[in-house]
């Protein structure tokens, strides 16, 4: 089985979107469980991109490659793993915060966690703290994920989760950040649950 | 609560002895009473640039300070006696030393009188026979450096000019930060517009005193700047600078009396703004515009002018198309391990022999009887750093390290990730080796990327795929290399005769103002026919911006 996989996950790091599909049907083929598929081949190339993102070995773009490469065999297996009642690791929500409209650091977040088994619902930018406190009501969501590149729209990270402590949800649902100019400090200062430094970090502590 | 007992802190070598509160931050006061120190992050620290050493504290064994937040990742020189100025508050008695590399130096830098070439249509205004000399002030106030030059405005002519730091960097080293400064306390704008007033001062006491002119006999002065820094130099909040959508309070061009703006020299003094563009596009660019008037008459010439944020416009067919790209601090050295402005001790070029690997690097030196030591590296010097290391197969165009090949400097950190040494510790002030880590590369790639993106997409619009024509403007423009910009892919490839460094064209264009008031309308009908851009907008961005991560040219 091993073997099987192997591509799938090769495949994942070398960015070739081709061959991931292709292995994934392969796989499908040799009747190899799509829940093994995703945890064995997708979820560990992703932590091992995130790995080698962390130690500077993969930047933007490899890491982007490889992402798009994930997603397109998880288009293919998405539709099986539902069927077999196959649960995401929870579901998050992701948006950059009011007034930043940065969102390639909150993509690459997003990818991240979607590729170590989340279930991710982007809100875009210039989210407002009532967007993501609404978003929490309705969507049943186990964790918000802001991001802010800007010194100015940090703020509105501290205003977002008051809010959803003033909605008595913060029992329900945890808040992790991160951006540039966002550090654990601050994170602590707010009352975050979480804080990463960069995307692949992010899906680590996002799986803890 | 901070209470009234009071202490003295003894700044050697120089011996100031500075009256302190209990409870009271270091780096503030030191900056209150003309001592400025680094402060990149604004006093957060994060960025470990405003250490100071401890000499001696009294009692001794009760060290003065509280380290209020953990000590940065990257501050690897923090021992008991390195203390990060921010983040100490004073509580007994203190001597402290300040080292060089943490100094944003007092001292007025002397510039050779820039060769400033004036448009030939600008003739020396008659001189009526037997009238004193008349003289003006011409200043490119910007977020890292102030420029100054004096001019005689009977002459038509620029007698001298020097740059000092801007000491509104305790604030925070990018506009937005200074931004962010006023938004938490209202009372910063005051202190921010009284900075930029001061050191513009201490820079033309010292332009006065070398070229023998009275304060009385300056008539008027013309400022430029980012949007944000001419706010503050005149004492508008710029606060909505710095949220969506980006709008200044004014945009007009503006005229006060010196002593409105707390400037004393010659209260009486007319001193005048240029108009701006947008929230991000100056009267700086204005300026640059304004000295290239002439070149930027053909269509697909492209003006740069690089700081912390770099502005780029292009003329078109039907006027111009201008744009800010978010460059960040990389290239003012800001975001780098070892990283440090433009001053005495910066590497400021690197040479890596092909054959031995063998690295050597040149130095900025003002003074020449100091011992040359490296302090840290500017960005003219990262630039050449990367792009020998390109040229030598070092680094891949990627931006990693090339884990395949043998250097006797590259080496692994202390986190096991790949760092090139390019100052060993025998030779750098600190005794801390001086190197360049896969991080600071990555953030390099950032704002390259940032502007060949801007550059790529602004092309586009005019329906080219590079620049007819580049003028590279900005201070950083003067130190860097033609020849590895290209390399490391930061702007096209263009043959001598169509790449142009102008130098300081924000500052010629003040000047340019001085000396002829006919050019405003030339300002106005310049700023009529540009077409803001803004890159946010553009669904070509992200794509052109990734791709442009890349070192390959
Ligand atoms: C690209 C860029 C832009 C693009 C944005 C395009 C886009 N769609 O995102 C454009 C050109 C549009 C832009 C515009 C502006 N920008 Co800009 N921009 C940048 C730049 C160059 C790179 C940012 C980036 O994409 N980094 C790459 C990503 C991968 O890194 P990242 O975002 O940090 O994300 C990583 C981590 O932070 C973390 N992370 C991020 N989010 C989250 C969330 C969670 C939950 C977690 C756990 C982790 C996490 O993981 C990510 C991956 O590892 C930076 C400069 C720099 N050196 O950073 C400036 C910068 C951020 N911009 C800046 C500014 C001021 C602006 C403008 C306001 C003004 C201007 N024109 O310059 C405008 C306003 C735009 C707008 N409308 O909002 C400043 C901010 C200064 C400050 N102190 O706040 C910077 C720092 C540059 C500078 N110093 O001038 N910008
Ligand atoms: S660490 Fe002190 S100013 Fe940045």
């Amino acid at each position: 089985m091993e073997q099987i996989i192997a591509p799938i996950y090769e495949g994942i790091l070398k960015g070739d979107m081709k061959s991931v599909k292709e292995s994934v049907k392969h796989a499908l083929g040799e009747h190899i469980f799509p829940d093994t598929i995703l945890k064995e081949g997708f979820i560990a190339a992703m932590a091992e991109v995130g790995h080698k993102f962390e130690i500077g070995e993969y930047y933007v773009p490899e890491l982007l490659i490889s992402a798009r490469a994930m997603q397109s065999g998880l288009e293919i297996l998405k539709p099986l793993l539902v069927a077999s009642d196959v649960k995401p690791a929870g579901k998050i929500a992701i948006g950059s915060v009011k007034g930043d409209m940065h969102d390639i650091g909150k993509n690459l977040v997003g990818m991240m966690l979607e590729g170590a088994g989340f279930d991710i619902l982007d809100l875009g930018v210039d989210v407002s703290p009532d967007q993501f406190v609404e978003c929490v009501k309705t969507e049943g969501v186990d964790i918000i994920a802001m991001s802010a590149l800007l010194t100015t729209t940090m703020p509105n990270m501290k205003v977002t989760i008051d809010g959803i402590k003033a909605a008595g949800l913060a029992g329900s649902v945890k808040v992790i950040i991160g951006g540039a100019p966002i550090t654990e400090a601050y994170a602590q200062e707010i009352g975050a649950d979480g804080y990463a430094p960069d995307a692949g970090r992010a899906a680590k502590m996002a799986s803890n | 609560m901070i209470d009234t007992q009071k202490h003295k802190v003894y700044v050697a070598p120089g011996g100031d002895r500075i009256d302190v509160a209990t409870g009271e931050n270091l780096l503030e006061v030191l900056s209150e009473s003309g001592v400025f120190l680094r402060s990149d992050c604004g006093g957060k620290g994060v960025c470990g640039k405003c250490l100071v050493t401890i000499l001696e504290s009294s009692p001794a064994d009760d060290l003065p300070f509280n380290v209020t937040k953990e000590i940065p990742e990257n501050e690897k020189s923090f021992v008991p006696g390195n203390q990060l100025a921010c983040r100490l508050t004073v509580h007994h008695d203190l001597s402290i030393q300040i080292p060089e590399t943490s100094l944003i130096s007092p001292e007025v830098i002397q510039k050779p009188p820039l060769s400033i070439q004036l448009p030939a249509d600008l003739h020396a205004p008659r001189k009526i026979l037997g009238a004193a000399n008349d003289y003006g002030l011409a200043v490119d106030l910007g977020t890292t450096t102030i420029a100054i030059y004096l001019c005689n405005i009977s002459s038509n002519t620029v007698i001298a000019s020097v740059s000092v730091k801007n000491p509104q960097s305790f604030f925070g080293d990018d506009v937005i930060s200074r931004i962010n400064a006023v938004r938490q306390n209202r009372l910063t704008l005051k202190r921010l517009q009284k900075l930029a007033a001061k050191a513009i001062e201490f820079g033309v006491a010292s332009l006065l005193k070398k070229s023998q002119v009275k304060a009385g006999r300056i008539k008027k002065m013309v400022v430029v700047g980012n949007p944000t820094m001419i706010h503050l130099f005149v004492g508008e909040d710029p606060d909505s600078i710095g949220v969506f959508p980006y709008r200044p309070v004014f945009t007009d061009a503006k005229t006060f009396k010196a002593s409105d703006l707390s400037l004393w020299l010659n209260p009486s003094m007319e001193v005048s703004t240029l108009p701006l563009i947008s929230g991000f596009l100056g009267s700086d660019i204005v300026g640059a515009g304004l000295a290239n008037e002439t070149r930027l008459s053909d269509t697909g010439t492209m003006l740069i002018d690089i700081g912390t944020n770099g502005e780029v416009m292009i003329r078109g067919k039907n006027g111009f198309i201008a744009t800010s790209c978010a460059t960040g601090p990389a290239f003012e050295g800001a975001t780098l391990r070892h990283g440090m402005h433009a001053v005495s001790g910066a590497v400021d070029a690197v040479k890596i022999d092909g054959k031995t690997g063998g690295v050597s690097y040149s130095l900025i030196q003002n003074d020449l009887k100091k011992p040359k030591r490296a302090a840290g590296i500017c960005g003219s010097g990262v630039v050449s750093a990367i792009a020998e290391l390109l040229r030598a197969g070092i680094l891949l165009e990627s931006g990693q390290f090339n884990p395949e090949i043998r250097s006797p400097n590259l080496r692994k950190g202390d986190d096991g990730i790949l760092e090139f040494l390019l100052v060993p510790s025998s030779d750098a002030v600190m005794g801390e080796p001086i190197t360049l880590t896969q991080r600071d590369v990555r953030s390099v790639q950032l704002g390259k990327g940032a502007i060949s993106a801007g550059v790529e997409l602004l092309c586009r619009d005019v329906g080219l795929n590079h620049p007819k024509k580049l003028l590279v403007a900005g201070g950083f423009g003067n130190f860097l290399n033609k020849e590895d910009a290209i390399t490391i892919g930061m702007f096209p490839k263009l043959s001598d005769e169509n790449f142009h460094v102008v130098g300081n064209a924000a500052g010629l264009g003040a000047v340019i103002s001085l000396f002829d008031p006919g050019s405003r309308k030339k300002v106005e009908e310049l700023i009529a026919s540009t077409h803001i851009k803004d890159l946010a907008a553009d669904p070509l961005f992200q794509k052109t911006f990734l791709s442009s991560l890349s070192f390959s040219q």
